[in-house]
């Protein structure tokens, strides 16, 4: 059973279509350099309709995280328990993307840990993922 | 603005499994709380009840149902509201500013819809997923609101803040504490620390018995001016105070106090609006959705410092029968089942009445209620003169 996946509008396209590429792209407003995620169309900081895809480094910490034992979807059956975690990414304090730890034990997942995003190809679309950083 | 008082409170049948159709839960839970007003029906300008999209009833089909000859406002209030109590805050509004003069106010829902244990994205399914973005960032990972989101609070709270998961387990024990002496909750065995940690680990470190219990049932409330209330029978609750909030970046996942959601703000503005203080309170009836919810509203409102819930709690003395702080004396939604929040008020009405028996609070005068978390807090000091 495929995993759950929600159709991409007109205002979270660009994430999804930079995903396919492997990229990882956030709404950042031109106007006062704020990122925002989850995509919208006005800044929440200044009102800016100027948000505009912009590149970011991929690097964060885990801000905090959880293994899920519960079967809430049977397309997850195969892999419980399975850890669901919220990433900080370093560009700005509070800027946060839900994701899974992949390539690591659940029990080596820690508050701070540092990751970094790689791409998990599903059969029509990829989503962003977070590893154990290597790359410092 | 004019004070508004609490002057009915009424409840359907509670149960698990099978249940009555939940229209007529709303019914039996409206009808009730008029009588235990003493008004009529046609006394009543004004019907506000919260829903998960077509979970319950609306306002128009319980005025008709109950022979309601107009309604000067009515609000049916939806998803990202302060749970049941939103209703009851709305109410406090309209009458406040004269636009009714005495309201109806309900929350009724089904042991289906208040269970998140499933796949399911809230009220409204395809037709809310396609709506709210968010959704598309974390159902591809296995999130489904919202207890992940409340593990990942546990988690984080316990690292930031210290405390252990024990300071949760004496919310869950608490609870059934106190339903031991209410007929009406449906989990009344006490439990153990023992038996919180056995219990089903769900999203770790969030156990089964860190979640309220689904039930079908409804409560429902009765409004109306302070000085109309009191020339009614009952004794006349009033509202004190009430406050909502949401902070400023209103989610779950992304919010700005990823811990504590909107309910320091809640609480600041609560306080802000109020003539009492939280040593004032007698009873809290906090919100206990989950057991991250109590703790956090029993911090935000002040009853003790940020982090200091567990040793305020005291292994359960402090919350506890004859304890300094009585806590969701009927059992909470934990253990009196998910009632969504309205029966929290209907409680705290109860006690301030006098009416609760074997685990009524002595000489109570002072509650405070509260809902929700997250981007959804609402909350209301009640008291009696």
């Amino acid at each position: 059973m495929p995993k759950p996946f929600v159709a991409p509008n007109e205002i979270t396209q660009f994430f999804w279509d930079a995903a396919r590429e492997h990229k990882l792209v956030v709404q950042r407003c031109d106007d006062c350099g704020y990122y925002v995620h989850w995509p919208r169309p006005l800044c929440p900081l200044c009102q800016s309709s100027q948000l505009v895809p912009a590149p970011v480094s991929g690097r964060g910490r885990v801000y905090t995280f959880t293994v899920v034992h519960h079967l809430f979807h049977p397309a997850f059956a195969d892999e419980m328990p399975y850890n669901l975690a919220l990433v900080e990414l370093e560009e700005q304090a509070g800027l946060r993307m839900l994701a899974n730890i992949v390539d690591c034990r659940n029990e080596e997942i820690a508050i701070g840990m540092p990751v970094e995003v790689t791409f998990e190809d599903r059969d029509e679309h990829t989503v962003p993922q977070f590893r154990r950083a290597t790359s410092r | 603005m004019r004070t508004s008082a609490v002057v009915g409170v009424g409840q359907s049948s509670v149960t698990r499994g099978p249940s009555p159709h939940v229209n007529q839960l709303a019914l039996d839970a409206c009808r009730n709380a008029v009588e235990d007003s003493g008004l009529r029906p046609g006394d009543i300008d004004a019907v506000f009840e919260y829903q998960f999209g077509w979970d319950s009833p609306d306002c128009q089909y319980i005025q008709q149902a109950l022979g309601i000859p107009d309604m000067a406002a009515y609000a049916d209030l939806g998803a990202m509201g302060p749970s049941g109590l939103a209703g009851a805050l709305a109410a406090a509004m309209a009458i406040g500013s004269a636009g009714c003069e005495t309201a109806l106010v309900f929350r009724a829902i089904s042991e289906a819809a208040g269970n998140t244990g499933s796949a399911r994205t809230g009220g409204g399914g395809a037709a809310a997923t396609a709506m709210i973005e968010s959704f598309q960032f974390t159902m591809p990972y296995g999130y489904f609101p919202i207890i992940p989101a409340i593990g990942m609070m546990m988690r984080r709270r316990i690292d930031e803040l210290g405390g252990s998961i024990e300071d949760y387990g004496h919310i869950a024990i608490n609870a059934r504490r106190w339903a031991a002496m209410n007929d009406a909750a449906v989990l009344r065995a006490p439990i153990t620390m023992d038996d919180y940690m056995a219990s089903r680990v769900l999203a770790d470190p969030l156990h089964l018995f860190d979640c309220d219990y689904p039930v079908s049932g409804a409560t429902a409330v009765v409004m109306t001016t302070a000085e109309r209330a009191r020339d009614l029978a009952k004794r006349a609750v009033l509202v004190d105070a009430f406050a909502m909030a949401t902070g400023p970046t209103p989610d779950w996942l992304q919010a700005e106090d990823f811990l504590f959601g909107a309910t320091r703000r809640c609480a600041d503005r609560l306080w802000s609006r109020s003539s009492l203080a939280a040593k004032d309170v007698d009873i809290a009836e906090l919100y206990d959705g989950f057991t991250h919810i109590t703790l956090s509203w029993l911090e935000a409102l002040g009853f003790c410092g940020i982090g200091e819930a567990g040793a305020f709690i005291d292994g359960g003395k402090t919350i506890g029968p004859g304890g300094a702080l009585p806590l969701n004396t009927h059992g909470g939604q934990l253990a009196a089942g998910r009632l969504h929040g309205l029966g929290m008020l209907a409680e705290a009405v109860h006690q301030l009445r006098g009416e609760c028996g074997e685990r009524q609070v002595p000489g109570a005068k002072v509650a405070l209620v509260s809902n929700g978390h997250g981007p959804q807090c609402g909350a209301m000091v009640l008291q009696t003169e």
